[in-house]
């Protein structure tokens, strides 16, 4: 698949974000206009404050736009209430965080389970999907272990599938190599360039990683608020 | 769901904490079922035996202190052809060969049967035989001859009104129901004559009990009535009588509402920390896709599960508690009200399905605000400590502002005149809500004023102690202010008793002005008239004031008489509160005036010129009011009058107790010797010197305190705990910050003093808030809720030591709660908390 040859997923049309700050309005992002297609691999670079990690909370319906519309296969989410954004992320959003974040209280089988069963698939059928990506990810045997037995890369593998497990059409990754050592990187990296082409789905990351760069799809950078190779 | 397996496992990653909170709901629902079980058994207790009393009977007819002449059972039933009608005597008696033990005599007319349900049931298939063919014949429970090991037929002597009886037990008597057959375990049933003769009353009846079932005959019964005598319906005499104990019972029953609503605050102070120490997981899982809705209903049910295991146990230790909190509460109404057999306790379902409705109630209110709080978290991963914080310390005005409105519904509440009680705790409770909320305010101001002087002393470690309580106040200030709470109430409980005490002590020292009491120790039996005369005749006696104590009975309730024959001086004992000794004794010696106690004018609203309605032999008639004294004897109230005007109006000779005042120099230690000797020996009187009368009072005061004092502890145990909890949570919350301080070189005992000089400084500031809040406490205690429930006026007497208590009673606390997470921060490697933090 060439870098433009999907249907869009996402369109965002002259989105703006402001904060209100205590002395003066802080304008984060201004104007963007941006489309991501289905299966590309997208990286969002830019320096720390620049509004990365806003943008993706946009994306994923987390935030609102202070202007403009986004789109998510032609539905307007900034016009969805909190329950409906709420409803979209479960089911077509997966994220992965530069912590991990990983549910404490839960082995790393049920963190893997935890999407599914948000999502109501089955209880036979979600177990089998867990077994599918334990084994592809290699940890079958650390199913039963709790998040904080495992270390950083581990951690990072397994959030990679929670985000991919119930088969989003997109996949939002904030810093998802910032935590970890140049060998662990590159393999959290092919897990996140792998696992979600199987299922066509859309990943953008928000980075400061030269690396995370290298194998995208598409390197957009952030500056100013405004987004700079937007157009695909 | 996935979801509440989160919850579960977030309450088991936390053991102690939960396990504290567990314990705190569970002490609190105990307090509440151990009171409502107590009071139930004592209620159910006091309705068996007025069963038992009344049976099949729908009415009695009452008479006045010495009875019905007999003469009236016989008119009724032969002449007005009243069939449903049996005479009762009634009456108390002593064996003198078992250990003095008491017993009831009951007299029943055995062709008649009687209406007593246990004796009806219990004496079926004898022969009226059994107490006619043989002289003095009487019947015993089964269990009673047992227990004093009697043979049958075999002799009990008894001692009565006029010295010992020969009794001959001819047979046994059981019932098919336990709780009758408890009722019958200190009961001697004679026939009518026998009861007549040992109770002193020959040719009178204690009452007669009748079955009534249509109007008129009730409207032809009451017309056949001689003057003095009242017919009541039963159902309406037995709730009169038991309204007697209301307002006791809901004194406590507030009290342990008290402990309830502490466990409540414990309950939402643990579900609070435990939403903002997870705020970051929240934000992932609303991030995920988990709904508001879902995340209130995990927080709701996390609450929920340690509320359900509070309750649960709370049950048991409920019922544990009310073993032993019933003797007190028995002793209490003995003391106070009427005489109340009760050893067991019965647990009624009623009783528990209100503990169990009230723990989880109080703990889905509790659980309210923190599930709100978990839906909101936005699911932004941005959590920031200093922004909870801040959050935290930017909601403190709002608070304060918002205290008003509580504030302003306790005032309402507590000052409005003619309020009820129940409107006075429930003001009570504003207050203390509006407190709560004032609390994070004061805590700061504390705080900024201790930092100067704690920067001075303590140096670094001061400053990063008040700074460490400052930064935590999202998580202590619900903790402080459940133990300032918590605090408060024992110092205000404690304020108000022995403002109490204090007034009661000096009210004796006043009111009890003879040098030696002799009573006829709360028998029928009274006191020989001529023996009063022999006292009166030794050398050295000033002079003799005889009292009759006694209780008209009616529909209406049950009326306390205090009859004096003393002279001027005497009456001069008396405090009053409204009117005059002066102006008062003319017309009480020789008008037919009365003067009342406080708390009878308070419940009756009566004062000086109005008059009161009493049954007299010659039927009601009106008394003037010439006086309102004070008395802190009998919280329903007495009506107190002469002996002349007793005599005029009834026909009861008896004394009940009579006072000696000696002549100056006479010692009354050795007067009281020769008095016993010489006069009392061999007869049932009690003697007792000024002295130990109010040694006794007293004693019974304490004894009708010593539930409160246990309810007090109570609600402080539930807040130590759950500061303990919510401290050692805030405090191991914070490892990876200490776990800095330990690798920048700060070692294990400079930890170790700054966890608990911050823990302590907490608890210093919950004891300085709750020292105010104790004094308002004390004060609506002592001029609202005890005033609205027993009508009296008491000095408030303020000593150091409640306050002092309290502050040391909170620092402790604080202390406490720090030495744990202190210990294991202090032993925990630097790397070890970095690593894992």
């Amino acid at each position: 698949m060439s870098m433009t040859d999907g249907d869009p997923v996402i369109e965002l049309s002259d989105v703006h974000k402001i904060y209100p700050d205590a002395q003066r309005e802080r304008t984060v992002l201004r104007g963007i206009n941006a489309t991501f297609r289905r299966g590309e691999f997208v990286a969002i670079l830019g320096r720390s404050g620049s509004g990365k990690s806003t943008l993706l909370n946009l994306l994923g319906g987390i935030d609102l736009p202070s202007g403009g519309d986004i789109r998510f296969n032609g539905l307007s989410i900034a016009n969805l209430n909190e329950r409906r954004r709420t409803l979209f992320r479960r089911e077509h959003v997966g994220f992965v965080f530069q912590f991990f974040n990983l549910i404490p209280t839960l082995t790393v089988f049920e963190n893997l389970l935890f999407t599914l069963d948000l999502n109501g698939v089955d209880r036979a059928r979600a177990q089998r999907r867990v077994e599918e990506l334990l084994s592809r990810l290699g940890l079958s045997d650390r199913g039963d272990s709790f998040p904080d037995r495992l270390s950083g890369g581990e951690q990072q593998r397994i959030a990679v599938a929670r985000a991919v497990a119930h088969r989003p059409s997109l996949v939002l990754a904030d810093e998802p190599t910032g935590n970890l050592d140049r060998d662990t990187e590159r393999e959290v990296l092919a897990l996140l360039r792998e696992m979600p082409k199987r299922d066509d789905t859309t990943v953008i990351a928000a980075t400061h990683s030269p690396e995370v760069a290298g194998c995208a799809d598409r390197v957009m950078r952030l500056q100013d608020g405004t987004l700079d190779g937007a157009q695909s | 769901m996935i979801l509440a397996r989160v919850s579960m496992r977030n309450l088991l990653r936390h053991p102690w904490q939960s396990i504290l909170s567990i314990v705190g709901i569970a002490l609190g629902v105990a307090v509440v079922i151990a009171i409502d079980l107590t009071n139930e058994s004592a209620r159910r207790a006091f309705k068996l035996s007025n069963q038992m009393v009344a049976g099949q009977a729908t009415h009695h007819i009452i008479g006045g202190p010495s009875g019905l002449d007999e003469t009236l059972y016989r008119d009724l039933r032969v002449e007005h052809g009243i069939r449903g009608a049996w005479p009762v005597v009634e009456g108390r008696l002593r064996l003198p060969d078992h250990d003095g033990q008491r017993f009831t005599v009951i007299g029943v007319d055995p062709f008649a049967q009687t209406s007593h349900s246990a004796i009806h049931r219990s004496t079926r298939g004898l022969s009226p035989t059994e107490l006619l063919s043989v002289h003095n014949a009487a019947l015993l429970a089964d269990d009673s001859a047992r227990r004093l090991g009697l043979t049958i037929p075999g002799e009990l002597r008894v001692h009565g009104a006029k010295g010992d009886h020969r009794l001959r037990v001819t047979a046994t008597v059981s019932s098919d129901n336990a709780l009758e057959n408890q009722a019958l375990r200190a009961v001697v049933i004679t026939d009518i004559s026998t009861a007549q003769v040992v109770t002193g009353n020959v040719g009178r009846l204690t009452r007669i009990d009748l079955e009534l079932n249509d109007p008129a005959t009730v409207t032809r019964v009451r017309g056949l009535l001689p003057p003095g005598a009242e017919l009541a319906g039963s159902a309406a005499r037995g709730n009169a009588l038991q309204q007697m104990t209301r307002a006791f019972e809901v004194n406590l029953t507030a009290l342990s509402l008290l402990a309830l609503v502490v466990g409540m605050f414990l309950i939402y102070n643990t579900m609070t920390v435990s939403v903002l120490q997870r705020h970051r997981q929240i934000a992932t899982l609303r991030t995920l896709g988990v709904g508001d809705r879902e995340l209130f209903a995990s927080v709701a049910l996390e609450a929920l599960t340690l509320g359900a295991l509070g309750v649960v146990a709370g049950i048991g230790v409920g019922i544990v508690l009310s073993h032993q909190l019933l003797g007190l509460v028995a002793q209490t109404i003995n003391d106070l009200y009427f005489r109340l057999d009760v050893k067991q306790v019965s647990v009624s379902a009623w009783s528990l399905a209100k503990g169990i409705a009230l723990g989880i109630g109080a703990t889905v209110v509790a659980a309210l605000a923190p599930a709100l709080e978990a839906s909101r978290v936005p699911p932004q991963i941005t959590y920031t400590r200093s922004g909870q914080e801040s959050a935290a310390r930017g909601s403190v005005g709002r608070l304060a502002w918002f205290a008003i409105v509580p504030c302003v519904a306790a005032a309402v509440l507590l000052l409005l005149p003619g309020g009820s009680l129940y409107a006075g705790f429930t003001g009570l409770f504003f207050a203390i809500f509006g407190f709560a909320l004032l609390t994070p305010a004061l805590l700061l101001l504390i705080v900024r004023l201790a930092h100067p002087w704690l920067a001075r002393t303590l140096g670094l470690i001061g400053r990063m102690a008040a700074r460490g309580v400052t930064e935590s106040l999202s998580r202590t200030r619900v903790t402080i202010a459940a133990l300032a709470v918590a605090v408060s109430a024992t110092v205000g409980v404690g304020i108000m008793i022995s403002s109490f005490r204090t007034t009661v002590e000096h009210w004796l020292v006043n009111y009890l002005r003879a040098d030696l009491y002799v009573s006829a120790s709360g028998s029928a039996n009274g006191v020989d008239p001529g023996l009063i005369r022999r006292v009166s005749q030794l050398p050295g006696v000033k002079s003799i004031t005889t009292a009759r104590w006694t209780n008209l009975d009616g529909a209406a309730g049950r009326t306390q008489l205090f009859v004096l024959d003393a002279q001027s001086e005497a009456f001069e004992n008396f405090q009053f509160k409204d009117g005059d000794a002066a102006s008062a004794w003319p017309r009480f010696k020789d008008r037919d005036a009365v003067i009342v106690s406080e708390p009878y004018a308070y419940h009756h609203r009566r004062g000086v010129g109005d008059t009161v309605v009493l049954r007299t032999d010659r039927g009601a008639r009106e008394f003037e009011v010439a006086g309102v004294f004070y008395d802190y004897g009998s919280d329903r109230g007495v009506v107190a009058l002469h002996r002349d005007t007793y005599d005029r109006h009834w026909s009861d000779p008896a004394i009940s107790s009579f006072a000696v005042y000696l002549d100056a120099g006479i010692d009354a230690d050795d007067f009281a010797a020769t008095l016993q000797d010489g006069v009392l020996d061999g007869t049932e009187l009690t003697l007792r010197s000024n002295r130990q009368l109010r040694a006794l009072s007293m004693d019974i005061f304490d004894r009708t305190f010593a539930i409160t004092n246990v309810l007090r502890v109570l609600t402080v145990v539930i807040a130590v705990i759950g500061i303990f909890s919510a401290l050692m949570s805030i405090q191991l919350e914070r490892g990876r910050e200490f776990a800095v301080l330990r690798a920048n070189g700060f070692t294990p005992r400079q930890l170790w003093a700054l966890v608990t000089t911050e823990t302590g400084l907490l608890g210093l500031a919950a004891g300085v808030l709750a020292l105010p809040l104790g004094l308002f406490l004390a004060l609506a205690l002592i001029f609202v809720i005890n005033r609205r429930s027993f009508g009296w006026t008491m000095q408030v007497w303020l000593t150091p030591e409640h306050f002092v208590l309290g502050l040391v009673l909170a620092v402790a606390a604080g202390l406490l709660a720090g030495i744990y997470p202190a210990l294991r921060l202090a032993r925990t490697p630097p790397s070890f908390a970095l690593r894992h933090e």
